[in-house]
């Protein structure tokens, strides 16, 4: 799943760490996360969504199957 | 919490100690009494490192041991399952062909080097996964 945590995170002028302990995860789940290599638990998306003021959708880009 | 983990480390480590030392001067195998010394050793001060590790991520907010964390554990216990059951297997049915008469083996033995293939294949199993993630 693409999503636009890089960017966003960059606007805020937060770095991977800040990120990961404003949510309470390790830097490399951030790192994973940014690459698109792991799709997080849906507290996580929420808790990330809202660290950026939007939606999970907003952040997240949930792409269907066959599409 | 701490503390318990340092008090609970120190006391096993104390009692592996007593154990090594108590081996050796009742004129058991020499090797295996140092080698539990310095085992237990080993991993106390490898525990404490890696437990001063942890808290210092911890007072910074972040959690080593979090959901990413879940995902690479499982992965990595499914794969090292699913390969030593194999391997295991493979040996019964291989073994049973070409040797019908078991070798006689120490059993001790025998459970001490499964048990380290199997923590080994999880430690090669997770490092693979958690590479993979990024």
């Amino acid at each position: 799943m693409e999503n636009r945590l890089r960017e966003l995170r960059e606007k805020q002028g937060l770095t991977q760490e800040d990120l990961a302990a404003k949510v309470g995860v390790s830097r490399q789940t951030i790192i994973s996360l940014e690459k698109g290599k792991y799709n997080p638990s849906i507290l996580l998306a929420h808790q990330l969504a809202g660290i950026f003021g939007l939606l999970i959708e907003d952040v997240f880009i949930f792409e269907e199957e066959g599409k | 919490m701490r503390n318990f983990l340092v008090f609970s480390r120190s006391l096993i480590l104390l009692l592996l100690i007593g154990l090594g030392i108590w081996h050796i001067s009742a004129g058991g195998n020499e090797g295996f009494g140092i080698g539990i010394i310095a085992g237990a050793s080993a991993a106390f001060i490898a525990s404490m490192l890696k437990a001063r590790k942890i808290t210092r991520l911890q007072e910074q907010g972040m959690n080593p041991y979090d959901e990413r964390h879940e995902y690479v554990n499982g992965k990595a216990a499914i794969v090292t399952i699913y390969i030593f059951s194999t391997v295991l297997a493979l040996i019964v049915l291989i073994g049973s062909f070409l040797d019908p008469v078991p070798p006689a083996i120490d059993l001790y033995d025998a459970l001490g080097l499964c048990l380290a293939g199997v923590l080994l294949l999880y430690t090669i199993c997770y490092f693979v996964y958690s590479k993979r993630l990024g």
